[in-house]
């Protein structure tokens, strides 16, 4: 599948929620939403005629559209992500735990911090891009508990800073040491090599901190991001 | 969140002096579930009884869908933080009539059953306050249960 895109659709209740995914989702190249569904009625209809790569549940998703005057069930997302697990099982389905774009929005996911899809391993927050895990288990028939986290986005060039003012601190600490060890008669030589070698290390992090200053703020790696909170998440196989 | 503290909170122990919480405490573990993983499964022996620290727990029927000539889970009710399943534990046959899944990274406390049904027996202040909480936690789930029934049925007419 390598080279084509991959096709998503989001069903989730609520039209911010579904947007905010979709951001999520198409954040990752070659990944494109072609639907979305409010209910669960809706997602099984979408999914049987588009026949989609990918799927994201929510899993607090209404069973039908609602009327006012009726509480609706709001506890059919997880009988979505089987159902469909199990009729396409081409089909990655990966479920969330109940959406709130108003938690995601008070945490910044727009903005400064962005989101990610992460999942489950051992105690591990694993951030994942839907192209690997897809092409991973394209021929079996699985369903994905995964979880969407806010997120800081790195910067090459804020991460050039940071390692530059770390390396120009212990590089000009490793310089002092080394003239106050030149003093002593003991330990002169050694003092010596170490306050020539932090001095070397001291100019070649200046020199990257300058170059950082120059660097143009637009450059990103790719897609990396650092997560900011623990993600909880497991794929599970259904043996049909 | 200390073990005493979440059972305080749980409506089915919430009438329970300090010294019962206690006791029901001791007869008590918490264990931690990840996002997927199946509690119990429908039928099988009622050994536990559970309240949700914190993730989200579905409960499922199996029903078989005789047209398909397959079964299928249908979620009947979520469990949130605070509340209480596997009350299949303290009402003969002693048997899960539904299959609890967790949602999310889920983290519950779990009461002996054996342990628990001989304490409500040999104390009948226990067993009276917590079968009559059991009640009100039947009854509102069958509540639901019936509400979703009617409103789906009226909205896919």
């Amino acid at each position: 599948m390598m080279g084509t895109k991959l096709r998503a659709i989001i069903a989730s209740e609520h039209s911010e929620e579904r947007n905010m995914l979709t951001e999520v989702v198409e954040r990752e190249p070659g990944v494109v939403v072609v639907g979305q569904a409010d209910n669960a009625l809706k997602a099984k209809s979408l999914a049987r005629s588009l026949r989609p790569e990918v799927v994201v549940v929510d899993s607090r998703l209404p069973y039908c559209v609602g009327l006012d005057t009726v509480r609706l069930s709001r506890i059919s997302g997880l009988d979505t992500a089987m159902d469909i697990s199990q009729e396409l099982p081409r089909s990655m389905v990966v479920l969330l735990p109940a959406m709130n774009a108003i938690t995601y929005h008070s945490k910044g996911a727009y903005g400064n911090t962005e989101a990610c899809f992460c999942m489950q391993t051992a105690e591990a927050s694993v951030p994942f891009r839907f192209r690997e895990l897809y092409d991973e288990t394209a021929s079996a028939s699985r369903l994905v508990f995964a979880d969407v986290k806010a997120g800081e986005r790195v910067s090459l060039r804020q991460r050039v800073i940071q390692t530059t003012e770390t390396a120009t601190l212990y590089s000009g600490l490793a310089t002092l040491g080394g003239l106050v060890m030149v003093f002593t008669i003991v330990f002169a030589g050694a003092g010596a090599f170490l306050a020539i070698g932090g001095f070397a290390a001291l100019l070649l992090s200046l020199a990257g901190r300058a170059a950082a200053a120059l660097w143009p703020k637009r450059h990103h790696i790719g897609q990396e991001v650092r997560t900011t909170e623990t993600v909880k998440a497991r794929e599970v196989r259904f043996d049909n | 969140m200390t073990i005493k503290q979440l059972l305080k909170e749980c409506h089915l122990f919430e009438s329970l002096s300090d010294e019962e919480i206690d006791n029901i405490a001791s007869i008590s573990q918490v264990k931690d579930y990840e996002a997927g993983a199946s509690i119990f499964d429908e039928k099988a022996a009622a050994d536990e009884l559970y309240v949700v620290e914190k993730g989200k727990v579905a409960l499922q029927k199996q029903m078989l869908v005789t047209r398909l000539q397959l079964s299928k889970k249908v979620t009947v009710d979520i469990v949130n933080p605070t509340e209480v399943f596997g009350w299949s534990v303290l009402v003969a046959p002693y048997r899960y009539t539904l299959t609890a899944t967790c949602l999310e990274a889920t983290r519950v406390l779990a009461t002996d059953g054996v342990r628990l049904r001989s304490l409500v027996q040999g104390n009948h202040r226990i067993g009276y306050e917590v079968l009559n909480q059991l009640i009100k936690v039947v009854a509102s789930r069958l509540d639901d249960t019936c509400h979703v029934l009617i409103s789906e049925r009226l909205l896919s007419v």
